[in-house]
């Protein structure tokens, strides 16, 4: 070997050594910290644990020294919370739309811009951070799309941009996991008879479907009731309509009262409301823990009227149970024809569901 | 066969030469020794109890070298001593021999656990660094009677700064005064002597890293029925925790005759040493309970309207949805520690589930810290969600139980109502 080439080889194993001397220096000012204390009391708390979810994070740690810092790094890892080892980023995890909303304790950062999707710089003019704790609220984290453990990496530098030795550094563990759902149905129904007398507010426990008026008289208003109960938990509530025939004998008519009237012996009058009336004194208002009233033109007490087809209950809301008593009239005049009278009334609860 | 014997005069001369020279140095030797009844002590030892070079990374403790106790073990011989010297050096433990103090160490600074005579009652340290003294009060009764063992710790030394071997040449003396001991290299008329030898090491250090840990479950699935007894187990996987309440079928429906409930149950497992919060947010944000419209309305809403003083009974027909959190158990199999549910999920007078149970889900309570914790306590409509449970310690297989109720009344919508509860384990390291 000449010369020249002992030269030669000599230099390239001083520079070779150099180079893993560099190498050295790097990973050891990688992996371990400077001072290195372990930042106290940290947690990671989300707003929201599912998985891929756009989510707010809540990051408190202590710092437990006064030192320096400029920069704090948050890094996300899959496989461990140990600060300087390899970093398996969570997979569907991103970051880079994370936002500091509020910080408290030594403060003054903010999000550098060119973070990794797994990884968060928080980055100020450095300065002194007294033994304090530190919070701080992100928002617009997406969350890792595999349920499972992560892990958050803490360190903080003295660089204001994540560079350099790191100085006190923390792991902290949370999940992504499935969370509990609850369901259940409520099926619709609709509660509605009638009859001539129904007991407490049981449709099971109804008497009647007949009223007799007797002997019509033109001195003496005939009267009777029947009831109905009403109950449903449809969205958009009920109505409630009849329909019928006047008091009818062969081709003899007992004249409907087509407009709201007082009852009026001697006028030919068939009509009824849903009051409670003292003329005459019959009927009841409307009972049950339900809410719905009826419809104006049968709610005055003392006023009657037949109109087929017409709406007597309305309510737009699901409602409990409400008992209706129709009162109905009949009057006739001296010279009505005789013979047997008969209305039948079909009553038509219609619920909106 | 004639064998002719030749005599090389020249190397007979070298090999009696040689012979000569030993011959002198052997007898010799007792000549260098500067007491001719000196005996050396039998049975000596220095324990240190710690050999840790010092003025490394390690300041203090075990591997610091510093506050060392050196424990001196000798028996002496027949002579009586008042007094006695332990140089320290760094060369050998020849006596007389050159003798430098090892660097970094310091004196000892008291004299303890004394079994014999030798710096007990009636003896005072005088020490300094690489050097201890230790004189009687030149009564009888405290000296050091021959044949005897003496014990004693020199304590409060600092060890050498390098590590490798150190010697220590101890001399005991017939008065209090040290006989005519100057130095190291010139000790006088002692009677009994000895070495030793000590080493300094590298310390070994050990270093175990436990990773910060945590396991939350929930599952539809009894943890009495998980075949690993933890979260791993294909029975939480299997056992989604997705209810459905209601009675009836084929299709389980709410109404205001009962009250219907549905159990999961969680496994929370971590080494935070500041132990753990659950917290459970209802994704119907806006009322807290069961909504058929998407979170805009809670038809079902949350019950007792949403109070968070405590737990309340549901009564069937009023609509309600509530949860009831249970007492903690430790798995049986090896389960650590406790988690305590929050009150206002758990009133302790009514936890048989599920026949008598109160709920509650707290729709009041405004975001703020949990205390001794960092992490959030709320409302479930807020941004973290309530605290249903939690503890301040770190916990290992530690399962709690988890009721939903809910009934409906007669003017509850018709409809499937929903609710998405996000439990959330959140560790405090």
């Amino acid at each position: 070997m000449s010369r020249a080439n002992k030269l030669a080889s000599q230099k390239l194993q001083l520079i070779s050594l150099g180079l893993i001397v560099l190498c050295l220096w790097f990973v050891g000012s990688a992996i371990f910290p400077v001072s290195g204390e372990r930042l106290g009391t940290r947690t990671l708390q989300l707003a929201n644990n599912e998985v891929s979810a756009s989510d707010q994070y809540f990051l408190s740690f202590d710092f437990v020294s006064a030192s320096t810092v400029g920069s704090i790094r948050v890094e996300f890892c899959a496989n461990d919370p140990l600060p300087g080892t390899p970093c398996t980023a969570p997979t569907g995890m991103d970051t880079t739309g994370a936002t500091l909303i509020s910080q408290t304790g030594t403060g003054g950062f903010s999000v550098n811009s060119g973070s990794a999707a797994n990884e968060i710089i928080l980055g100020r003019t450095p300065a002194l951070a007294p033994v304090s704790t530190a919070t701080f609220t992100f928002t617009g984290i997406i969350n890792p799309s595999v349920e499972g453990p992560y892990y958050a990496r803490l360190q903080t530098f003295a660089s204001s941009d994540g560079t350099g030795s790191y100085s006190d550094y923390g792991g902290i563990a949370f999940l992504i996991s499935s969370s509990p759902s609850v369901t259940a149905t409520v099926p619709p129904y609709l509660t509605f008879c009638t009859g001539v007398t129904i007991n407490g507010l049981d449709c099971q426990d109804i008497t009647g479907d007949f009223i007799d008026f007797g002997e019509l008289s033109s001195k003496q208003t005939r009267s009777g009731t029947s009831q109905m109960l009403i109950a449903t938990n449809a969205a958009l509530g009920y109505n409630v309509t009849y329909g019928g025939t006047t008091l009818t004998s062969g081709n003899n008519i007992i004249t409907a009262l087509a407009s709201n009237d007082v009852s009026r012996p001697g006028v030919g009058q068939f009509g009824f409301n849903l009051r409670a009336n003292s003329v005459p004194a019959k009927g009841a208002d409307v009972t049950g823990p339900g809410l719905s009233t009826p419809e104006p033109a049968y709610s005055v007490p003392d006023q009657y009227r037949f109109v087929d087809s017409d709406m007597v209950v309305e309510y737009p809301q699901p409602d409990d149970v409400r008992k209706y008593t129709a009162t109905y009239i009949a009057n006739v005049p001296n010279n009505q024809a005789a013979g047997i009278y008969v209305s039948t009334i079909t009553y038509v609860c219609l619920a909106n569901f | 066969m004639n064998t002719t014997f030749n005599f090389n005069i020249r190397g007979i001369k070298r090999i009696l030469y040689t012979m000569l020279a030993a011959l002198l140095v052997v007898a010799g030797l007792p000549l260098l020794q500067p007491h001719a009844e000196a005996a050396q002590f039998s049975n000596r030892s220095i324990q240190m109890s710690d050999s840790g070079a010092s003025g490394t990374s390690i300041t203090t403790g075990v591997g610091s070298g510093t506050n060392v106790t050196y424990r001196v073990t000798f028996t002496s011989t027949a002579a009586v001593a008042q007094s006695m010297v332990i140089d320290f050096c760094t060369q050998d433990p020849i006596i007389n021999d050159t003798c430098t103090a090892p660097t970094g160490m310091t004196a000892a600074t008291g004299v303890s656990n004394v079994a014999g005579t030798a710096g007990g009652t009636g003896w005072t340290l005088t020490a300094t660094a690489g050097q201890v003294k230790l004189a009687s009060d030149a009564n009888s009764a405290h000296d050091i009677v021959g044949g005897t063992q003496q014990i004693f710790d020199l304590t409060g030394i600092t060890n050498p700064s390098t590590t490798g071997t150190f010697f220590a040449r101890m001399y005991t003396y017939g008065n209090n005064s040290y006989g005519t001991y100057s130095s190291a290299t010139s000790t006088g008329n002692f009677d009994d002597y000895g070495g030793t030898a000590l080493a300094i090491t590298t310390t070994v250090t050990i270093t175990g890293r436990v990773q910060e840990q945590l396991t939350y479950c929930v599952s539809a699935a009894d943890p009495t029925t998980w075949a690993t007894h933890d979260c791993s187990a294909p029975q939480v996987a299997a056992a989604p925790p997705a209810l459905t309440l209601g009675h009836g079928t084929p299709t389980a429906v709410l109404d205001s005759n009962n009250v219907d409930t549905g159990t999961i149950y969680s496994q929370l497992s971590t080494n935070a040493t500041h132990g753990a919060v659950i917290n459970m947010r209802n994704s119907n944000t806006s009322c807290g309970g069961l909504s058929a419209d998407g979170g805009t309305t809670c038809a079902i809403p949350a019950t007792n309207g949403g109070a968070n003083t405590g737990a309340a009974a549901i009564t069937a027909g009023t609509a309600a949805f509530g949860l009831f959190v249970s007492n903690s158990t430790a798995d049986p199999n090896g389960g650590i520690g406790t988690i305590t549910p929050s009150p206002i999920y758990h009133d302790s007078s009514h936890t048989t589930i599920p026949t008598n149970l109160w709920y509650g889900m707290d729709t009041q309570t405004s975001t703020g810290t949990f205390a001794g914790q960092s992490a959030y306590n709320g409302s479930v409509t807020g941004t973290f969600g309530s605290v249903v449970a939690s503890t301040s310690a770190p916990t290992y297989r530690v399962e709690n139980t988890y009721v939903f109720a809910a009934t409906a009344s007669l003017t509850t919508p018709a409809g499937i109502y929903t609710a998405n509860l996000s439990m959330i384990a959140t560790g405090t390291f």
